[in-house]
């Protein structure tokens, strides 16, 4: 049979098919959105850190999803699993790439993912002696808001302040830490910040004081020690500690070892100021069992310490010492011989 | 009644008498004794210094009235002519080590004389000198145990041998040698001390030369005892050991041109049941 004809002067229905759709535009933008999202990721496991537990629970999680299917399909519930993951998974991840694949998101994630790169950062602190335990805290320098503080134990042996604001040139913060220098560390966007107490943060100085001839019977007859610290001119009291007729060496900072080598070395600086081996002996056991002294700030290198120790308001002995960047400073008092009420500086 | 009382009132002016007129009744010359914390580390230990040196004066002045019988000794008593002070310091005083050996220099002060000092008396030695100075009663009895174990000697012999303890004496002809004022037993010298006497021998020049003398007795006079001799009586006495050639003191007694200036004991034989419980004199000049 032919065809139909076409009604005069009108020229006969063409029916061209559609063009097909170019494949490169939204599979293209596809990667770029995984990459972005990749991006991302492999910026926050930077941040977070890589921690076994939390991928052990994930990969769990995939496992027991593979199981929970294998499951499904022995007991004959494949289409029923199968409508699940569709309505619930294949379909939402669907429309959510499809809607990030468009121009708007794609680049609004982009911008906010770089943004974020950009300034935000995190620090990680850990001691360099295992098992330590110190309080530590973080500070931005220009805010006032109040220092981020954590703390190390044998069971936390890293601690990460994590957001930390900077910006795409750094932002420097202080980074403080018990027995530690306070330091100060300059925060960059995508990198974190790594700081190791003991090697980016020196140890605070401890002083060991020891008590000579006089200080020591002087300590036993019931005299004080005293500690102050120079600042800005003026002596500022740290420490006063009554020896209620104990005589020992004073430690001020955090309790350092004292090696066998410093004893050798105590040893012969006794025997060359005159001490008799009875004496010697004796200042020895003394020098050797330190007295922890209590105070309220930290010791910083190149501070100016004045130690006394005063029977009845008299002095009998005194030293002075400026802070090196050694972890202990020792320090031998000697009886003062000049003027008591001049009191030498560093 | 009243003739009792009038024999009780006889009887005690006889006793009196009898006591004024004898060596017993004298007085032996009397030293003040104080005691100086030399040393920082004992001066600086006692807030109130000056009682604790007071209170070990008083044991000083104990230990010398017990040991040294031919003087007396108050402590702290500003009215005495002599001064004994002990003074805790340095062994080597010109050591300002810590570990220096600390102990009781004793320094007689004279009128009208360099004073004589010399160490007597070690307190800590050198081993222990990190050892606590302690309280004032542990500072004291400390004090206390050292001179327990002590002899006195070398305080008898260095020191005090310059304390003149009489300024009269009786000068005697046969034998040779002078009368002390004092009973031995008052002095708790025995016999076999040696006393040094400064007499002042008259003449045409006069002259103070010393004499080396034995204590050898009591003086007990052949029949009646002149007026002179009278108070002396009972009283020790010395013989000259040795006389100078020439002789001038033999004709200086006969004349009695010899007047006894000062005696001193130079060498003390210790009595010690004599003095076992004497007391030191009371501050002021009370009588032992």
């Amino acid at each position: 049979m032919p065809p139909p004809a076409v009604p005069a002067g009108q020229a006969p229905l063409q029916i061209v098919p559609q063009p097909p759709a170019p494949e490169g535009g939204p599979f293209g933008r596809i990667v770029a959105f995984l990459a972005i999202v990749a991006i991302a990721a492999l910026w926050l496991q930077h941040h977070l850190g890589f921690e076994l537990e939390k991928l052990g629970v994930i990969a769990i999680a995939t496992a027991v999803w593979g199981v929970m299917g294998k499951v499904a399909d022995w007991v004959g519930e494949k289409s029923a699993m199968g409508r699940f993951i569709d309505a619930w998974f294949k379909t939402p991840l669907r429309a959510v790439l499809r809607y990030m694949t468009r121009t708007t998101p794609l680049c609004g994630t982009a911008v906010v993912v770089g943004a974020l790169m950009a300034t935000v950062s995190s620090v990680t602190v850990r001691s360099s002696a295992p098992g330590e335990r110190a309080a530590v805290s973080l500070a931005s320098l220009d805010s006032r808001a109040r220092p981020r503080a954590d703390t190390l134990t044998r069971d936390k042996p890293a601690v990460r302040f994590l957001p930390i604001l900077t910006s795409p040139f750094g932002r420097i913060y202080e980074v403080d830490a018990d027995g530690y220098v306070a330091s100060q560390v300059t925060v960059y966007p995508l990198v974190s910040r790594q700081v190791v107490l003991g090697r980016d943060l020196a140890a605070a100085p401890s002083v060991l004081f020891r008590p000579f001839d006089e200080g020591v019977v002087a300590l036993e007859d019931s005299a004080d020690f005293q500690v102050s610290r120079l600042r800005d001119g003026r002596w500022e009291r740290l420490a006063e500690y009554h020896a209620g007729g104990v005589a020992s060496s004073f430690v001020i900072g955090p309790r350092k070892p004292i090696s066998d080598a410093a004893m050798v070395v105590w040893a012969l600086e006794a025997a060359a100021n005159g001490a008799p081996e009875a004496a010697r002996s004796k200042l020895l056991v003394t020098w050797r069992a330190p007295k922890s002294i209590e105070i309220q700030t930290e010791l910083h290198p190149r501070d100016c310490l004045l130690a006394e120790i005063r029977l009845h308001g008299n002095l009998k002995e005194r030293a002075v010492v400026p802070l090196s960047n050694d972890p202990l400073i020792d320090v031998l008092m000697q009886s003062v011989t000049t003027d008591s009420t001049k009191v030498p500086t560093c | 009644m009243l003739n009792a009382l009038w024999k009780c009132t006889c009887l005690v002016a006889a006793i009196t008498g009898v006591g004024w007129s004898s060596a017993a009744a004298q007085k032996r010359a009397a030293v003040t004794v104080s005691v100086d914390l030399a040393v920082p580390r004992y001066r600086d230990r006692f807030t109130d210094r000056r009682a604790v040196q007071a209170k070990a004066a008083t044991l000083f002045a104990d230990y010398l009235t017990r040991n040294v019988g031919f003087l007396r000794f108050a402590a702290d008593d500003s009215t005495r002519p002599y001064r004994l002070a002990f003074v805790l310091d340095r062994f080597d005083r010109s050591s300002t080590s810590g570990f220096a050996e600390v102990g009781f220099w004793v320094r007689l002060e004279r009128p009208d004389e360099s004073p004589v000092e010399s160490y007597w008396l070690q307190f800590r030695s050198a081993d222990q000198s990190l050892v606590r100075v302690g309280g004032e009663d542990e500072f004291l009895n400390e004090i206390k145990t050292k001179l327990a174990h002590r002899d006195a000697d070398s305080l008898r012999t260095g020191v005090l041998r310059w304390v003149p303890i009489s300024e009269t004496g009786l000068p005697n002809l046969d034998p040779v040698g002078v009368v002390l004022p004092f009973r031995l037993l008052d002095l708790c010298m025995k016999r076999q001390s040696t006393v040094e006497l400064l007499a002042e021998l008259g003449g045409t020049v006069v002259r103070e030369v010393p004499f080396a003398a034995r204590v050898v007795g009591n003086f007990a006079p052949r029949g009646q005892p002149t007026r002179e001799a009278a108070p002396y009586v009972g009283g020790g006495f010395a013989q000259v050991l040795a006389l100078p050639q020439p002789d001038d003191l033999t004709p200086s007694i006969a004349r009695h041109a010899v007047k006894i200036k000062k005696i001193f004991v130079t060498s003390y034989v210790h009595d010690p049941t004599a003095c076992g419980n004497r007391a030191p004199l009371a501050v002021g000049g009370g009588t032992p």
